[in-house]
Order: C-alpha cells, then sequence, then structure tokens
C-alpha cells in the first residue's frame, strides 16, 4: 500500500517541500531509505522502528520503501523521522490516507517514540503557510517557533502517540497562542556613556545613512562600549526584518522554545580568532555565519587588525551585495548579511598614536599596522572616527547626556526622509547610493562645490573618497532635515575622511 | 685633459679602492704629492709608505682601474658630481675640519659660501609639536636666505627640508651613498631636494646606508653649518652626536626647549643647562647669525604670515596647540556645537593653519606670533 506525508528541507534561511513517500510491499522484510539523504536522515531508519516498536505498533513483516521527493535535494537535518514515521504507518493501514491532507510534519524521534526539537521550524512553517498547509505538527518545544507565522493550527506533540491521537482527530490538550514578538531585553544606553560626544555624533550620523563605521583609538578608550550601543539608536525592526532575522536564527537553532520572533537588532561580536566559515557561513552543512546572524543588525569586528586577512576579505561581498553566497559539495545556498558593519582597532601597534608622548612606534610602523586592512575594505567604510581618551573630568561628571531614545528619534526621522526620496528604487540608505544616483539626489550648490573642490585638492582625494563625504554630508543633511545639502554639511563630513598617518 | 681633471680621476679612483680609509690615506700622502703618483706606483713603493699590505693589494688591484675613466663619466651623466679637497668648489667650511672628508659626492648642487646655513637636526620619531617648531623655524631661516642643512632622515630632519625647500634651498647630507634614498618614504623630498638643492655623501655611490655611517657624516653635516638647531631629542639621543661635532667644530649650538617631563625635549633642555642658545622664534638664531655674516642676514626684517581669520575661527585658533587636541576636548572647551566646530577647523585647515594628524585631531602647522 502506498502512502503520503508532507514535510520540509531547509535550503539557506527557506525551506522546500518535501513529499515522504511510503510503500509497503510483499517481499523480503525490510527499510529501505532513498532520496539524496545525508547520513542522519539515513539513520532515521533506526530511530523510525524502533519508536514505532515502542509506540505499541508492531509492524507486518514486509518490505517497506520510502522515497523523499524531489529525489535530487540534498536532505539535512532529523525532522523527517516524524514523517518518515507517519508515511509508514498510514502505508501499513494504521492511519487513514485521508487524515494527512493538508498537514505537514517535522520532529525528531528518539527511539522510546518522544519527539525531540529540531531546527529551523520557523522557515518549515512559512513554507507550510505558503503551500497552504492547514495543520503544522512540531515537537511541543518547537511549536511557539512554528506559530509565529500566523499559521492557524500549529500543533506540538510531545511523543509519537500524540500525534497519531491528533490524526485520529482527537483536540489536543495544548492551546493556541497569538504570534507573539520576542520579549526586549533591556539594552545598553548611550546615557551611560560619559563625555565622547564626538564619537556619538559620529555613530549618529553612520546610523541615520547606514554607514559602515570604523573607530580607531588607544585601548580603553571605550571603542567597545560605543559600539554595544549602536543597536539601541537604530530604527525599530520591521515585520519584514523581524521574519527574516527570525529565520537565520532558526535555521542555526539559536531559537530558543520560549523566542518568539526577534524583535532586537543582533549585535555581534566575533572574536578575532574566528575562521572563514564562521564569519561567512557554510561548513559541511551549511548554516549561516556571523555576518549573517548579524543581519539588520551591527556586526562588530573589535581589533579589527587581528583578524585574519583572508577572514576580512571576505567581507567585500556581503558590503557590496548585503548577502552571501556559500558553495558547497552538496549545493550552494545565500544567506541574507545585510549589516552595519562597525570596526575598531588601534591606530599602531601600542595604541597611543598621535600621542607622541607615549608612542614610539615609528611612521612606517604605523602603515604597516593600518594596512593590515586592505583597500577594497576600507573603502567600503564611510565614516573613520579617532576616538579620544576619556579624561578624569568627563568621566566622573561633565555634561548632561542624551539617551538612545532621544537619538533614536532623530536617526528614525532621517532614515524617514531617506525612505521618501529613494521610493521606488532598490536602495534605503544614504549608503548604498551609486555615483550616478549621487549626481541626481546630492546636487551640490555654488559654495558646495567650492568647498569640494578645495578639499580635493587639500587631501588628495581619490574619486570615492570624494563620493563619500558627499554621501555622508547627505545624511549629515537629513539628520538636520535639510533638503540641500549645505557647506556645514560637507565640512563636517570631510572631517570624517580617513587620515593618512605622516 | 689637464692635470686638474687628470688628478680628480685620481682621486675617484682612490675613493673606490675598497679597505684604503683615511689612516692609510694619511700615511700615503705623506710621502706622495699627488693621486696619481698614488695610482702609478709599484707595491713594493708602497708598502714603505707604512701601509699595510691588504691595503697595498688593494690599490694595485685591477678590479678598481679597469673602466674608470668610462665609470667616472658615467657617473657624471647620472647627475652625481665630485669634488676633493684640492679643488676650488670643494666646500670652504669643511676644509680646514679637523677629520674632515677628503672629497664629496653631490647631486644638485653644493651648499654657496656666501650664504649662511643652519642645520636643524632632531628626534626621528618626533612629535606634533617637533614637527611643527621644525616646520616654522625651517620655513622663516629658509625665506630670509638661509640654507637649510640636515639628514633627511625621517621627523625633524625631513619636516624642516621639506618646508625650507617651499621658500628656499636646503641640503642633505647622508648617511649612504647619494644616489641611494634612505630613508625610502622621503623619496619625494629627495627628489625636491636634488632640483632646489643637494644632496652630498663622501660615499662612493650605491653604497647602502650601515649604522656606524651616520654617526660619521653627522661631522660633515655640522661642518657644512654654521649653526646647529636641536629641535628635539631624547636624553640620549644620535642628534647629540652631531651637536658634539658642531661643538668641537666651533659652531653655535641652538636648542628648542620642551615641557618639563617631556623625553622628547629632555635632550635640548639638557643642552640648554649646558649654554646651548635657547630658540623661541627664528629670530633668535638670526641675531647669532648675525653676528658672523652681518651682510646677509637682515635681522631687521620682519618675518611674519598674514591670515585673515573670522572671529569664530579665532576662538577655536586661540585653543589650538602644536600638540593635538582632540575634537572632543576643543567641544569642552567652546562654546560651539560640533557640526559648526568642525566646519571652523575645517575652514582653518583649508587656509593651511591647522592640520589634522589622526581624524577628530587637531594641530597648528606652525606657530604664529601674530594673526
Amino acid at each position: 500500500m502506498f502512502s503520503k506525508t508532507y514535510s520540509a528541507a531547509i535550503q539557506g534561511i527557506d525551506a522546500l517541500l518535501i513529499q515522504v513517500e511510503a510503500d509497503v510491499s510483499n517481499g523480503l522484510p525490510g527499510l529501505e531509505l532513498v532520496g539524496f539523504l545525508a547520513s542522519e536522515v539515513r539513520e532515521a531508519k533506526e530511530r523510525v522502528r524502533v519508536a514505532i516498536h515502542n509506540t505499541g505498533i508492531t509492524l507486518l513483516p514486509k518490505r517497506i520503501t520510502v522515497n523523499l521527493s524531489p529525489a535530487d535535494v540534498r536532505k539535512e537535518g532529523t525532522a523527517f523521522d516524524l514523517p518518515i514515521a507517519i508515511a509508514i504507518l498510514a502505508a501499513s493501514g494504521y492511519l487513514p490516507q485521508k487524515c494527512l491532507e493538508k498537514v505537514l510534519f517535522a520532529g525528531e524521534l528518539s527511539l522510546d517514540g518522544k519527539l525531540n526539537p529540531v531546527n529551523g521550524v520557523l522557515p518549515i512553517a512559512c513554507c507550510a503557510k505558503k503551500e497552504g498547509f492547514s495543520k503544522l505538527i512540531v515537537p511541543t518545544k518547537n511549536r511557539s517557533e512554528g506559530a509565529l507565522t500566523g499559521l492557524k493550527q500549529v500543533w506540538g506533540c510531545d511523543r509519537l502517540n500524540d500525534v497519531l491521537k491528533i490524526l485520529a482527530g482527537e483536540e489536543p490538550k495544548v492551546q493556541q497562542e497569538e504570534y507573539k514578538t520576542d520579549f526586549v531585553a533591556p539594552q545598553p544606553d548611550f546615557a551611560d556613556i560619559c563625555g565622547q560626544s564626538a564619537a556619538k555624533r559620529a555613530i549618529e550620523i553612520a546610523v541615520a545613512g547606514g554607514h559602515n563605521l570604523l573607530f580607531m583609538g588607544s585601548p580603553g578608550s571605550g571603542k567597545s562600549m560605543l559600539a554595544k550601543r549602536i543597536p539601541s539608536i537604530m530604527p525599530e525592526l520591521s515585520l519584514e526584518e523581524s521574519l527574516e532575522l527570525s529565520k537565520i536564527y532558526s535555521v542555526s537553532g539559536r531559537m530558543s522554545e520560549k523566542s518568539g520572533l526577534i524583535a532586537q537588532r543582533p549585535f555581534c561580536a566575533p572574536h578575532h580568532s574566528i575562521t572563514q566559515a564562521a564569519m561567512a557561513g557554510g561548513g559541511n552543512q551549511p548554516k549561516p555565519g556571523e555576518i549573517s546572524l548579524a543581519s539588520h543588525g551591527v556586526l562588530f569586528l573589535d581589533e579589527f587588525a587581528e583578524f585574519e586577512r583572508r577572514t576580512i576579505e571576505l567581507l567585500r561581498q556581503p558590503l557590496e551585495e548585503r548577502k552571501i553566497t556559500v558553495n558547497r559539495m552538496a549545493g550552494s545556498c545565500d544567506y541574507p548579511a545585510s549589516f552595519m558593519l562597525v570596526a575598531a582597532m588601534n591606530p599602531c601597534p601600542c595604541g597611543a598614536y598621535p600621542d607622541r608622548k607615549v608612542c614610539r612606534c615609528t611612521i612606517p610602523q604605523i602603515h604597516r599596522y593600518q594596512s593590515k586592512i586592505s583597500r577594497p575594505v576600507m573603502d567600503r567604510i564611510d565614516l573613520f572616527l579617532q576616538v579620544a581618551p576619556v579624561t578624569y573630568g568627563e568621566l566622573t561628571g561633565g555634561r548632561g547626556d542624551e539617551n538612545s531614545s532621544q537619538i533614536k528619534k532623530r536617526v528614525e526621522r532621517a532614515r524617514n526622509l531617506q525612505k521618501k526620496r529613494y521610493e521606488g528604487l532598490v536602495i534605503r540608505t544614504n549608503a548604498e547610493l551609486s555615483a550616478k544616483q549621487l549626481e541626481l539626489f546630492c546636487p551640490l550648490e555654488e559654495h558646495g562645490r567650492e568647498i569640494m573642490k578645495e578639499a580635493f585638492y587639500r587631501y588628495n582625494l581619490s574619486a570615492r573618497a570624494y563620493h563619500r563625504i558627499i554621501k555622508v554630508a547627505r545624511t549629515i543633511a537629513d539628520l538636520d532635515g535639510c533638503e540641500d545639502i549645505q557647506a556645514m554639511h560637507l565640512c563636517e563630513a570631510a572631517g570624517y575622511r580617513r587620515r593618512e598617518c605622516e | 685633459m689637464c692635470a686638474e681633471t687628470e688628478e680628480k680621476l685620481y682621486w675617484y679612483w682612490l675613493a673606490n679602492v675598497d679597505g684604503v680609509g683615511s689612516a692609510t690615506r694619511e700615511k700615503l700622502f705623506r710621502c706622495f704629492a699627488t693621486a696619481k703618483e698614488v695610482f702609478s706606483a709599484d707595491k713594493e713603493l708602497l708598502l714603505r709608505t707604512g701601509i699595510a699590505e691588504k691595503a697595498a693589494d688593494a690599490l694595485r688591484n685591477e678590479k678598481y682601474r679597469e673602466k674608470l675613466c668610462e665609470e667616472f663619466h658615467k657617473m657624471q651623466e647620472r647627475g652625481i658630481y665630485f669634488v676633493t679637497k684640492q679643488e676650488n668648489s670643494f666646500p670652504e667650511r669643511l676644509k680646514n675640519l679637523p677629520g674632515a672628508p677628503d672629497w664629496l659626492f653631490y647631486r644638485g648642487e653644493l651648499p654657496k659660501e656666501d650664504m649662511p646655513s643652519v642645520a636643524i637636526i632632531g628626534a626621528r620619531e618626533c612629535s606634533a609639536y617637533g614637527k611643527g617648531v621644525a616646520k616654522m623655524l625651517a620655513s622663516e631661516l629658509a625665506s630670509v636666505g638661509i640654507q637649510i642643512v640636515s639628514g633627511m632622515a625621517r621627523g625633524i630632519d625631513g619636516h624642516a627640508q621639506r618646508a625650507a625647500l617651499t621658500c628656499g634651498k636646503s641640503f642633505a647630507v647622508l648617511g649612504s651613498g647619494v644616489d641611494v634614498c634612505y630613508p625610502m618614504e622621503n623619496f619625494t623630498l629627495y627628489e625636491q631636494l636634488e632640483k632646489k638643492g643637494g644632496i652630498l655623501s663622501e660615499y662612493v655611490p650605491k653604497t647602502l646606508p650601515r649604522a656606524f655611517y651616520f654617526p660619521q657624516r653627522n661631522r660633515i653635516l655640522s661642518g657644512l653649518a654654521d649653526g646647529v638647531v636641536v629641535v628635539e631629542a631624547r636624553q640620549k639621543s644620535g642628534t647629540l652626536i652631531t651637536v658634539e661635532c658642531a661643538l668641537a667644530q666651533g659652531k653655535e649650538v641652538f636648542a628648542v626647549p620642551g615641557r618639563l617631563g617631556e623625553p622628547l625635549s629632555a635632550g635640548c633642555n639638557a643642552l640648554i643647562r649646558q649654554g646651548a642658545h635657547l630658540v623661541e622664534t627664528s629670530r633668535d638664531i638670526l641675531e647669532v647669525l648675525w653676528r658672523c655674516h652681518p651682510e646677509t642676514v637682515n635681522s631687521q626684517k620682519k618675518i611674519k604670515n598674514k591670515f585673515f581669520l573670522e572671529e569664530a575661527e579665532k576662538i577655536v585658533y586661540a585653543y589650538l596647540r602644536l600638540e593635538p587636541r582632540h575634537i572632543e576636548e576643543l567641544f569642552y572647551d567652546m562654546d560651539f556645537a560640533l557640526p559648526k566646530l568642525s566646519q571652523i577647523l575645517f575652514s582653518l585647515e583649508a587656509k593651511g593653519i591647522v592640520y589634522s594628524p589622526a581624524q577628530g585631531y587637531y594641530a597648528l602647522c606652525t606657530l604664529q606670533e601674530e594673526i
């Protein structure tokens, strides 16, 4: 007898609908699994057989064949245990095929028939909703995650037996919960930071225009502290962004039983010993890397110059295209990677330059240290910022400082202006402007052109650096609520360009 | 070929022979009158002057004699000139010095005899303060016609020479061959020096820099100058070797004072304590030099650069120092909002009064006396 159930396979951060077909026929007794399976899926054979047995059902000694279709897509993970078990039971006549219509299954079985949680339930649920399924059956611990998409019936089960009961028409005990967002933990606030007004201003500009940022400064000047507070002034996540982010976290197994849709912008600060695969994503079974986990949030690379050169170089594509393509033997997949890069490094090996009282690094040493970051990567960073060491006066008092929500309001206003200006275009922020669009959206009046001419010759600017100053000036004007870029905005923007030490 | 040119060629040969130092030469010229005689003497005759056998072998070595004339001309075609102590064009200042070099290789030109010259020297890893002072002194002195001599090194030397070349002449004495640019990062300066001044060395072209060549060249550096200005030096600094040479040669020594506890100024302050002239402005140097060169240096001439600053710019200017200050500090000192402040700093930068050594840091380029 033949039967069919549905499940989904994770590809990148999306899921693909998979049909699990089972057939029970006469022949040498045995269980055969086919369909381009990874070894953990092949092992499902034993888990399923024993779990069914321990649920109290004895399978007839017949030849059972299971196929996962489409058979040319590689299947990974343990979420196929449950659909395989259900398909076998249906094919053996323990379940009517009718009750399997419009139901999607995912879950790992243990030998005693218990259901264990799996990764990637959110994309599976999205897939179920998209394909028009009405029911989703997952392990209890994954239930809340599955319910996030707004799918009507998402059932969480503890045991294989419970699944059978539900399919038989029994109402489950657990009630449906409304979809919820994650609890927002209190974030560190900019009000905690004494002084550093110049740094805060630069951060505000960077966030408002979606610019990448590089901090330089002596050890202990507060680079990390500043960076950690950046998410607190970023605009709220939109539902779309939040869903995408939650999918990424779901696929990488970082959604907990209680968490809902991720509502907080991520802040990822990988250590500088991170490998390329961990940064970009990949591995034998592709998993999103840090750059994807930092999507819509901040990727903070402290001690930028200490990272392996190739690890930094691989940031080029994602910084440009806002996604990363991971190619592996088993196929390739795309992960979103639209993060804000915030890097921090010391200006020289000892960290104290330009304070020559302390710093005795030679100019070639400083050049060598700074050239650890290649030009193409530096070119993708719009704002450079040297953080001053905090003085005692600032540390123990100083001016009353703004808190994050005040800054956030200004940022959101500037972002809204940009959204309106770039309506109908692919870009959303000033940082993404191409040279051509720059001419269109950032015209300079005469005085502004004079200033840029002056700056071009005085600072020996490259074309890219020239454009970068105008982009940053556009953002500063947006923060000011100005339609035109004024001289003042250009001057300030020029102050954030990169300096070559001499 | 006239006798003089011929003799020069033999001196060139002598300069190229390895293993013949100044001590050997002294022994040789006790017996021989000219380099030509040395060239034609056989080994026995050479040994009778009391020189080592190795040196005598080297002098007879064919390696140094082949294509001598050809190579000499090739060198001149490359713009490298050779001058010996015997010639009139040899710098007068060096002729009577004890331990003076017997010859000089040079590119560009030699320092003028009738113009005063000042050596500006100091630490390689200098502070922004040192850089500012060196630039100020060099450009002001050069603009009244004083030749600036230095070592083309990193730091003070390079900054002083770069500034001097913008309005006058400058000469570098190298611790390598004149066709070897060390340090490499001063290559632009090296090129300019050839055009607008001179590069001098006692070492044969293509000689690579060696640590012990530098103290050697310092005697030429101080010898060429009428006064030596030390801008920044640590307590134990190579700069002080040049000062010792200068003192031995009877030159004037000037030192720029620094703050107490500033390691980069400790050497300078020590010099002042020992009696060096204290330098605050270029006028301090001119007044001393005026005594030796009353005809050329007009100490009454006013050295002043005029800038027209707006009210707000003046305020910011007043808070700036030669030491770089972070915009954050300036922000706390003044009542300007950050955007306004950066605009003022930009326009000061555009006027060439302020520069930014690192993002966020601003320092005065040079000290202006009045605005």
